[in-house]
């Protein structure tokens, strides 16, 4: 009962955080040049042309009118349409969207699984050879941009070993590459995290006192070090997926993927404004509602957290 | 127990400035840091000493995809242009505009994140609301939709990311503050009649930037590999205007046949990230020695 | 004061630790924790070990249950023995089967010395799983809620986290898990310390009466004589990692014989009876564990200091089963 309170609670706290990105963004796109019913005419448009489609889209009204009219449409969950293809947002976005949280997903599921046993492990055996590489692993992950690595990858897992096909998206073969292209920052994340959190909770007095109760070292570790060294570790998890899709974006591009990070830059570059604004508002609700697991998992894990104060 | 006396009762006597930059310069990988990025900015400030910037952009058909050789250290791509002086050059907007990000990020985000710690109350609950809301969005979302709005150039790229990594900064200085405010060796440091100046100087400063100095120069490095990856998608920077990621971008089709291409840009961006972030976590651990294990 | 004494050596040694030296390698120094610490507790004994803070009496209790901080703290020499066993080469399964069992340890801090994501029944629980892995789960919960109650706590409340009770209830729970095996010897390590004085008399009172219930040996450490006082049938004295005065509460308390150091702490009491107008402090610090001095490490502080006191360590002197480490007593017994 009161997870579903609080639940219901977080997803009415997340309507304010939309329309306030919606406002920011929206006065942001507004101060952007040009004049979109050119954009959406093209070049040989004629002057009357464009008044008719600048009186049409109410682009002469006050801008706060504008919002008002674009948040009344997104109420009745109309995005408007793409002005370079003339295709419906919401349709556009859900159409691509699959590909792009199948990556993200994977990428994290694969870095998390991996990255926190060796953070552990590392932890433990601290200042041993493991722990050593482990860390040099991680910072050589974290220091390498997502683009380099995927066209490095790119040539000699496809194009020198064809192991794996190097661009597209039409079986879950095609997502290996790209997932742990993506997943590579937060793997290093997720070992160095653990592996601070862990060497953090092995020095605290109740690990002491499980030792002195006659606990076994596995003991100890598994049971009294891991679940508490995890806490801070599942919310860094959170981060990460929102970062992952946000470089879904680099990942998309290098594989070709035709998911929402492409979609994104294509407007961006092309300044589809309903699109960028679009998919920005739906990448922003997406992440919420993952932030709302997360938070979700920590209070399950973690009982001084109480959901509901 | 005597572990912590031992410490404290420590022969030197150094101020809380002097015994960070003490543990900072024992810290072998962080100053390996320090050695590779001032090296790294002086080969890039001093480009014009030895490179003209003319051959940055100069095509030469007849020396294309040249590998590296004495005439061209870094080789040559497939428009036959000078390879080393397109990387050097491309330095200064790669390293230098992501210490540009992060100067302008960490100003505005310590007068929003300082303002909504020092005022409290109403002031710091609408700020944070709208802190909270821009966290809401993926930072490379945000960039990229004020992208949309500023259009290309260098310094419109800029801001866009600086912008999206105040609220990163904002969030850090006014945890700080908040922390500090009720700390008890501030407490302490008011009864024995020390002055607000030297409280901030002594004590404050200290032990509050630690945290804010860390989190920009681990920060730095992301920035660093954000221009590069905005190149590379062909936003921001524009061909031939040369940036790391968009020689990498440009030469995406050669690199498997001339590997040096891709191999020498990123490289540069390796390097660069990898020294910032062995400064960062030498900066933590010499801020916060409790961390350091 | 005799009587006690000679009770004492009637009794079976339980626990002996001889000439033990211990140090910490820290990145900057080695401190040297213990140096020629030597302890003798009987079956049934209450001992209190007193001292400053950094005098070694945590490392000490840490050394027994061989809990010393991995790679920092190290054995350089010394013997301690349980129950006739060499506890310094014993195999790791054997510490495992002694630790919780035969001996447990209350540590100072309650706040902090439980696992904040357990509930506090199946902390105090876990003792009995690891340890009598053949009792069946109905019986472990019935001896959980008898050591509740024992306590002071309601078994009602074993399915609650540590962070739902106050300090004074924490530190109920650590005695709990520490008692629940029915241990022959228990350290307690400063267990009021964190607490309120008026927690800190009833915590007192429960484990006195928990002990002539389970008739366990307590190693009690304090920087409280009184404390001690109100608690313990003997007293140790430590300083600078030895221990510099030892024998029955009586014979040290009666203020006839004492080291300077104990003197020293005496002084540092207020004493309602007493018109002297002020305490009189111990001048100076503990001695430098990184730097120890040649001779008695309590020289520097010492009223009494004379050249000898610099350049040779003193030697216990025995009256009966008071000792005294201090060149001063030696000295007056040749005259």
């Amino acid at each position: 009962m009161t997870y579903l309170k609080y639940i219901g609670k977080r997803l009415l706290l997340l309507i304010p955080v939309i329309v306030g990105i919606t406002f920011v963004l929206y006065f942001i796109m507004a101060l952007s040049p040009g004049n979109p019913a050119q954009l959406i005419l093209g070049a040989d448009a004629t002057a009357e042309q464009i008044q008719a489609l600048e009186e049409e889209m109410g682009l002469n009204d006050p801008i706060i009118v504008q919002y008002l009219n674009y948040m009344l449409g997104v109420i009745r969950g109309d995005f408007g349409t793409s002005w370079v293809s003339g295709y419906n947002v919401l349709g556009e976005f859900i159409l691509r969207i699959p590909n792009t949280l199948l990556i993200a997903v994977l990428a994290t599921v694969g870095a998390v699984a991996l990255g926190i046993p060796m953070g552990i492990y590392s932890a433990v055996k601290q200042y041993s050879l493991f722990d050593y590489g482990g860390m040099v692993v991680a910072m050589l992950l974290f220091s390498v941009p997502a683009f380099w690595l995927g066209i490095m990858c790119q040539i000699l897992f496809c194009l020198i070993l064809g192991w794996l096909p190097a661009a597209g998206d039409e079986s879950l073969r095609y997502f290996i590459l790209p997932s742990i292209v993506l997943g590579a920052n937060t793997f290093a994340s997720m070992i160095r995290m653990a592996r601070t959190s862990m060497l953090d909770v092995i020095k605290q007095d109740y690990i002491r006192t499980a030792r002195a109760k006659g606990a076994p070292e596995r003991r100890v570790i598994m049971r009294h070090g891991v679940r508490n060294g995890l806490i801070p570790v599942i919310t860094q998890i959170g981060i990460s997926f929102a970062g992952a899709v946000g470089g879904a974006i680099v990942t998309e591009t290098i594989f070709a993927i035709n998911g929402v990070g492409m979609l994104l830059l294509n407007a961006v570059k092309s300044r589809d404004i309903p699109v960028v604004m679009g998919t920005v508002i739906f990448v922003a609700a997406i992440v919420g509602i993952i932030n709302l697991v997360v938070d979700l998992i920590c209070a399950k894990v973690d009982p001084r957290i109480d959901l509901a104060s | 127990m005597s572990k912590r006396n031992a410490k404290s009762t420590a022969p030197h006597e150094r101020s809380a400035w002097g015994l960070i930059l003490f543990r900072f310069q024992k810290n072998k990988l962080a100053m390996l840091g320090v050695v590779i990025l001032a090296a790294m900015a002086l080969v890039i400030l001093l480009a014009p000493l030895y490179v003209s910037y003319d051959r940055v952009s100069a095509l030469d058909v007849l020396n294309k995809f040249v590998t590296p050789c004495k005439e061209f250290p870094f080789g040559t791509d497939e428009l036959g242009r000078d390879l080393f002086a397109r990387v050097i050059y491309g330095g200064r907007i790669s390293l230098f505009g992501g210490i540009a990000t992060i100067v302008i990020a960490f100003s505005i985000g310590c007068i929003i994140g300082g303002a909504a710690g020092y005022f409290g109350g109403k002031v710091d609950t609408v700020l944070m609301r709208m802190i909270d809301m821009l966290m809401a969005i993926p930072s490379a979302l945000l960039a990229m939709a004020i992208i949309t709005a500023l259009g290309n150039g260098i310094w419109k790229l800029i801001i866009a990311l600086a912008i999206s990594e105040i609220p990163r900064f904002a969030r850090v200085v006014r945890a700080s503050i908040l922390t500090l405010r009720n700390q008890e060796y501030v407490e302490a440091a008011k009864c024995y009649g020390s002055s607000s100046l030297q409280i901030i100087m002594r004590h404050i400063l200290p032990n509050g930037i630690g945290p804010i100095i860390v989190s920009a120069t681990l920060m730095l490095g992301q920035t660093i590999i954000s221009i590069s990856s905005m190149g590379f998608l062909g936003l921001g920077v524009e061909s031939p205007t040369p940036e790391w990621g968009t020689i990498i971008s440009e030469n995406k089709i050669n690199i498997r046949y001339y590997p040096h291409l891709g191999l020498i840009p990123g490289a540069c961006i390796m390097l660069a990230v990898m020294a910032v972030n062995f400064i960062g976590d030498g900066l933590r651990d010499a801020f916060d020695p409790r961390t350091k294990n | 004061m005799r009587e006690s004494a000679v009770h004492a050596e009637k009794c079976e040694n339980l626990l002996e630790i001889q000439d033990l030296h211990v140090q910490y390698n820290t990145d900057d120094a080695v401190v040297h924790a213990l140096n020629g610490f030597s302890l003798t507790v009987n079956r049934g004994q209450k001992i209190g070990l007193v001292g400053e803070t950094g005098a070694g009496k945590t490392t000490c209790a840490l050394s027994i249950l061989r809990l010393l901080p991995d790679k920092v703290g190290q054995i350089t020499s010394g013997s301690i023995t349980y129950d006739g066993e060499d506890l310094l080469h014993a195999p790791t399964a054997y510490m495992l089967s002694l630790r919780g069992t035969k001996v447990s340890m209350i540590f100072q801090d309650p706040m902090t010395s439980l696992n904040p994501i357990i509930t506090v029944g199946d902390q105090i629980l876990e003792v009995l799983d690891l340890h009598y892995p053949d009792m069946s789960k109905e019986e472990k919960e019935k001896r959980v809620d008898e050591i509740l109650s024992l306590v002071g706590i309601p078994p009602s409340r074993k399915n609650e986290f540590p962070h739902q009770f106050s300090g004074g209830m924490k530190q109920r729970i650590v005695i709990a898990m520490a008692l629940i095996a029915e241990p022959e010897l228990l350290l307690a390590d400063e267990p009021t310390t964190a607490l309120d004085v008026t927690i800190q008399a009833q915590i007192l009172e429960l484990m006195k009466e928990l002990k002539s219930k389970f008739n366990t040996a307590v190693v009690l450490i304090t920087h409280d004589l009184g404390v001690v006082a109100e608690f313990c049938d003997d007293v140790a004295v430590v300083y600078a990692g030895e221990v510099i005065e030892s024998g029955s509460v009586e014979a040290v308390f009666a203020r006839e014989k004492n080291h300077p150091y104990t003197e020293g702490l005496f002084n540092c009491l207020p004493d309602l009876s007493s018109t002297a107008p002020r305490l009189i402090p111990i001048p100076g610090f503990m001695a430098d564990p990184t730097n120890l001095p040649e001779g008695c490490s309590f020289a520097d502080r010492c009223p009494y200091c004379r050249s000898i006191c610099r350049s040779e360590k003193p030697q216990m002197h025995v009256w009966g089963g008071h000792g005294i480490k201090c060149h001063l007593f030696g000295q007056k017994e040749v005259e």
